[in-house]
């Protein structure tokens, strides 16, 4: 096995990829589901002396092997589907449990993967907004001004407009820079920044990537209304679902640089 | 100015605002129970973060605080929105609290000041054998760990190793019970969920705070599997402060600022010939637990940091 593509399930961006790089190396991709790792007929995961040694194998009995395979890791979190008449609680209890089970997993792997697992997300960085604006700014981007306002009355800030629509009274809010309708989406898929993007932008957002760790990364800009419009950085996403066909490509491409740095 | 955020009568709050009044630093407590009468701004601007917290009658600039101790709590456990069979709650005030804590709790993970602790680093102790990984990187050993869902594995396991503990993988329900013969039938309702076993570590328990740069270890004298919850099985717990080994003492401090969690509460084991193994970094200490029985100055340390004063 030299690919291994894991998957919550029905994830189209996962099915492609497995199935062109299927085409390219036949034989060498395994693309189990959370499914399959949940139901899985052997799961040892062992820590002894600093060193961790792993075995997992499928319900149809595939060894799953990464130590000489590249990893694209799309788990962006887990839920359990095999204890549905269980009370809330052993539910709840038994997501955590696999959740913790499958991070430790990940982080063990000593592979290439995309994206690495850390305890700020399965499947990559999943930052709230303003920490993904304070990283964006340490990585050159341009970013809105923004103001999270729990009474409009107290703090009034008339220059900015509320996220999402209009606030009636004196309801809480996130209140950002107007804006127009132009949205930008392109993707960081290792050093590549594919999609239309103002070129000014582009070493900015591949150092975003590297502050944040991430080999594949979704980012949102927008443009600002006004006098003086411009592209601001408004979000960033580890686990795009939809995902254009140059995009694909490139992570492809990506994925065979891996491996083959590796050997 | 700090800022102490949280229910402030929780003991280790209490002992931290004491240590702050006795200190004579201004210390201002945001309790979460009062949470809807209060307000807060919070404004970022290219790449700087700032606001206005609106607590009592007075307004609170964000940037004024030189640090702030968190330990809060999810406003829908607060008993002020846990609805009864005499009074609905009222949503209004909820989701204005929840705003709130949720705007403090974001602000609080990017503040330019320091903080105990931000949110994102403290995750890492919701997988154990993860943090376990963190651990052996900054040199500390940690039990020998088998997770599996093979009852067998899990039978050889505890063959090869003799005494074996079972507990959870994640922070829920961590409770560590010893594998017993009794528990053999048992075994095999783990085919259902991987669970977590190691090798037990005998020795004496020794909890180590780190607050910044100060290192503050308690024995903890116990016969109980596990001391923290010994008084339900009847077993008497003692605490004694207790001086580390220097390269231990150094590798608490890397573990801490490895794991961006500058107030963490370390889990060793002393085997009898004086090894230690790391069990777990707690990151969100009940400290105030081994102040009040082993007399360490952990408050103290806790508003120096706040104040920038080590």
């Amino acid at each position: 096995m030299k690919f291994l593509i894991l998957h919550p399930g029905s994830d189209p961006l996962a099915t492609t990829v497995a199935s062109l790089l299927d085409t390219r190396h036949p034989g060498e991709v395994a693309a189990p589901t959370l499914w399959d790792l949940q139901n899985a007929k052997r799961w040892s995961h062992e820590q002894a002396c600093g060193k961790t040694h792993n075995q997992l194998i499928l319900p149809n009995g595939t060894i799953i092997d990464p130590s000489r395979a590249v990893v694209f890791n799309r788990l962006p979190g887990v839920t359990v589907t095999h204890f549905a008449n269980s009370t809330p609680e052993d539910k709840q209890y038994a997501t955590e449990e696999t959740h913790a089970l499958v991070l430790s997993w990940l982080a063990a792997f000593k592979c290439p993967v995309v994206n690495p697992a850390t305890h700020a997300g399965l499947a990559g960085p999943y930052h709230d907004q303003l920490t993904w604006y304070m990283l964006a700014h340490r990585a050159g981007l341009p970013t809105p001004e923004v103001s999270l306002s729990s009474s409009l009355r107290r703090f009034p800030r008339p220059h900015l407009v509320p996220v999402g629509g209009h606030i009636l009274g004196q309801q809480v809010a996130m209140l950002t820079e107007p804006s127009t309708d132009e949205t930008l989406s392109l993707y960081i898929v290792g050093d590549q920044v594919v999609g239309n993007h103002p070129i000014t932008l582009r070493e900015p957002i591949k150092a975003l990537a590297k502050l944040a760790n991430a080999d594949f990364l979704e980012i949102q800009l927008t443009r600002l209304a006004g006098a003086n419009p411009r592209w601001v950085f408004t979000g960033a996403n580890p686990v795009p679902f939809h995902v254009s066909d140059e995009a694909i490509l490139a992570l492809v491409y990506l994925l065979e640089s891996k491996l083959g740095a590796q050997s | 100015m700090i800022l102490v955020v949280g229910i402030p009568t929780e003991a280790p709050l209490a002992l931290a605002i004491e240590a702050a009044e006795a200190k004579g630093v201004e210390c201002v407590v945001f309790n979460q129970r009062h949470a809807s009468y209060n307000d807060i701004v919070v404004d970022y601007k290219n790449g700087t973060i700032g606001g206005t917290l609106y607590a009592w009658g007075r307004e609170l600039p964000l940037e004024e605080f030189t640090g702030v101790y968190a330990r809060m709590i999810e406003v829908s456990s607060l008993p002020e929105f846990k609805p009864s069979r005499t009074q609905a709650v009222d949503r209004y005030a909820f989701g204005h609290a929840n705003f709130l804590t949720d705007s403090l709790r974001k602000w609080i993970e990017v503040a330019p000041c320091r903080v105990l602790n931000r949110c994102a680093p403290m995750s890492s102790n919701g997988s154990k054998p993860y943090q376990a990984q963190l651990i052996n990187r900054v040199g500390l050993k940690t039990p020998t760990t088998l997770i599996t869902n093979d009852p067998s594995q899990a039978e050889e396991f505890a063959q090869e190793h003799g005494e074996v503990i079972f507990k959870s993988i994640s922070g829920v329900r961590s409770i560590v019970k010893k594998l017993t013969p009794d528990r053999g039938p048992d075994l095999a309702k783990i085919r259902h969920l991987p669970t977590q076993f190691q090798a037990f570590v005998p020795g004496t328990n020794v909890r180590v705070h780190v607050v910044g740069e100060q290192v503050f270890a308690t024995e903890i004298q116990s016969d109980a599997v596990d001391y923290r919850y010994g008084s339900r099985e009847g077993h008497d717990t003692e605490m004694v402060p207790y001086e580390l080994p220097a390269d231990i003492h150094e590798k608490c401090i890397a573990l801490s600022k490895a794991l961006e969690l500058p107030l963490c509460g370390i889990d060793f084991k002393r085997t009898p010939d004086n090894d230690f193994v790391c069990f777990e970094v707690n990151p969100s200490p009940a400290y105030s637990y081994y102040e009040q029985h082993g007399g360490q100055p952990i408050s103290s340390a806790i508003v120096d940091y706040l104040t920038g004063s080590h």
